[in-house]
């Protein structure tokens, strides 16, 4: 699920760093896809080879089956949890050392149980804790003692619909505010983090429907912006919430990954349900924006279900969802440049980039492999399995060596350091 | 959840109805005891039980090829498998467009052959999450199997597949199914096995 930019960490960085959370060191991974939204930490130092004996777990916790994964901030773990006998919701901090709750926030939610119940991750700023539940309830939590600080209903203030499968969306740290998707009265808004008062509001005449995305920041043509996706394309919105531009392509039921800037000029967008996968090209004239079509797979020749790209060298690195999920390399242009056909396959599981390298689970199995950052093919460093069951499926999350994932029934912690 | 599990709120009300058509079948089957044997898909074979990837059109050579009329072979739910999806990818026509309430605007099955039915109480302001019952209705049904290629994971969890039924299928020597099934799925099963 994750992804991309390179680019901002190196060669035609266009100033996208200042999107990020000035109080998150580099080795927090503050949120859905880390700092930044790369889904690629710059930790480094981490082993590339690992014991014969596998990953032995540093800490395991039972967790409600389901796909929330942590954030981690200054020591803490923070991630999304379910009480079914109580049918409430909860967030909770637990110690990154030793796993132990240091708190824990509860409200009573009903839930369905439809692929698992959970899903998610915390928004973490040190401060603040901002959780969108899966009734699409805003709660911003001290992050220290997990206090309600403020709470903000998307389907009261906005009308907003409560999507098949919950909310699946993660908002977006900003300085001084979130950005989020609402649909209803909004596309999306920007909401003050210390008191939840609207900053801004992207209006909505086309009644688009609250996805699964998450807002992701981009830069095209020079223009910080906003992207989102939704069953009916990709748009950007400005840092002032005016609508900048939307790409008309029909995604089917539910569109999971979150729309993706490439470069300075092209955003791609994939989703579940033979939608395939579109590339945009946004071009700039002035204060406009025209964004037009690079290539559309709508015969789903390549798609992925759940995850979004990682950019890395001009490339995209996904997993895929045909052949049982193989790990792809993906050229701008759609190309295939190589996969782990014959090799390994990953089902719906997760990936995220650290130190050269690419940490990616095996969704079905729970095997995780290591593999070369590389554009010339598949290579795999290591593996270990160190989750089990099916619908391994949740993101992870890395911070000083501390590898943090999940399956449906239990959190691990593992040392992946060198 | 509070008590409200899938199969609590589905075992009572699709239980005698699935207890009537298994001793339905397993009439026929007795009826045909004395040794004999029955034709049966195997689902482990069969393109549109098992084995469909997206894209993948669906065989419905169980339609065409079978000697009765409307065809011997029916799409059949195994409750016990299915997750009542809000958005069954058998239902529903998922790449049509999508309704106010989220939902694809067409429906899958060319002979409308599935009903929904929700489960319970609907939430009003959470209707996009409530469990649903899909029914086959097996007189409309033809066994073309476009909901069994559909209903795979991870959309669906495969529950539903093709089965001959014993009241219809006339027991012919040489299946006329089986004489074009590219994957030879009709199989001929000793009686007490097919029961099974």
């Amino acid at each position: 699920m994750y992804t991309r930019r390179e680019w901002i960490i190196g060669a035609g960085s266009l100033g996208i760093a200042g999107l990020l959370p000035a109080s998150a060191p580099p080795t927090d991974w503050p949120q859905f896809r880390g700092a930044g939204r790369t889904n690629i930490s710059k930790e480094t130092g981490l082993a590339r080879k690992w014991p014969a004996g596998g990953l032995k777990p540093l800490w395991s916790v039972p967790v409600a089956q389901g796909y929330a994964a942590a954030a981690i901030v200054a020591g803490r773990v923070y991630h999304h949890d379910y009480d079914e006998k109580k049918s409430e919701w909860c967030a909770n901090c637990r110690s990154l050392a030793d796993g132990k709750l240091i708190w824990q926030f509860r409200e009573a939610r009903e839930i369905r149980p439809n692929h698992a119940i959970t899903r998610t991750v915390p928004s973490v700023d040190g401060r603040f804790v901002f959780s969108l539940d899966p009734k699409a309830v805003l709660h911003c939590l001290d992050a220290k003692t997990g206090r309600q600080v403020w709470r903000k209903s998307l389907v009261a203030e906005y009308k907003a619909a409560i999507p098949p499968w919950y909310n699946g969306q993660n908002p977006l740290l900003e300085d001084d505010r979130i950005i989020i998707g609402t649909g209803g009265d909004a596309i999306l808004v920007a909401l003050d983090k210390a008191t939840g008062k609207e900053i801004w509001r992207t209006p909505n005449p086309k009644k688009l429907q609250m996805s699964h995305c998450s807002v992701m920041p981009a830069v095209l043509g020079g223009v910080r912006q906003y992207l989102y996706g939704t069953l009916k394309g990709p748009l950007g919105v400005g840092l002032t919430g005016k609508l900048l531009w939307e790409f008309p392509r029909k995604f089917n039921v539910a569109v999971a990954p979150s729309p993706l800037a490439v470069d300075d000029e092209r955003v791609f967008m994939t989703g579940s349900y033979d939608a395939g996968c579109v590339m945009v090209r946004v071009r700039r004239a002035g204060d406009a924006f025209k964004p037009e079509l690079a290539f559309d797979m709508k015969n789903n020749e390549w798609n992925s279900e759940v995850h979004t790209p990682i950019v890395y060298q001009g490339h995209m690195f996904a997993i895929g969802k045909k052949k049982r999920g193989l790990f792809t390399c993906l050229s701008f242009d759609g190309k295939e440049v190589w996969t782990s056909e014959g090799k390994a396959t990953f089902g719906l599981g997760s990936f995220f980039m650290a130190d050269g390298m690419f940490f990616a689970m095996d969704g079905d199995s729970g095997k995780l492999r290591l593999i070369e950052a590389s554009l010339t093919g598949y290579k795999e460093l290591a593996g270990a399995q160190v989750l089990g069951g099916q619908e391994v499926w949740a993101p992870m999350a890395l911070s000083g060596g501390k590898l943090v994932l999940r399956d449906l029934t239990k959190m691990v912690c593992v040392d992946v350091r060198g | 959840m509070s008590g409200l599990t899938r199969r609590a709120l589905l075992g009572t009300a699709v239980r005698g109805t699935v207890l009537a058509t298994m001793g339905g079948g397993a009439a026929f089957l007795v009826q045909k005891a004395h040794g004999q044997v029955v034709w049966q898909v195997d689902a482990a074979r069969c393109i549109n039980s098992r084995l469909g990837e997206a894209g993948v059109e669906a065989c419905n050579l169980c339609t065409t090829e079978c000697v009765v009329a409307l065809s011997a072979v029916r799409a059949v739910n195994e409750y016990s498998k299915c997750g009542r999806c809000n958005i069954c990818p058998a239902y529903f026509n998922i790449t049509s467009a999508v309704d106010d309430l989220g939902l694809p605007s067409e429906k899958l099955c060319p002979r409308d052959a599935i009903e929904r039915k929700p489960i319970g109480k609907v939430d009003p302001e959470d209707p996009a999450n409530n469990f649903y019952e899909y029914i086959i209705d097996e007189v409309k049904c033809d066994g073309c199997g476009k909901c069994a290629i559909k209903c795979k994971e991870p959309l669906g969890l495969g529950s539903i597949v093709l089965k001959v039924r014993y009241d219809k299928c006339v027991n012919c020597n040489r299946c006329a199914i089986s004489e074009k099934c590219p994957k030879d799925a009709l199989q001929q099963l000793p009686v007490g096995q097919a029961l099974r």
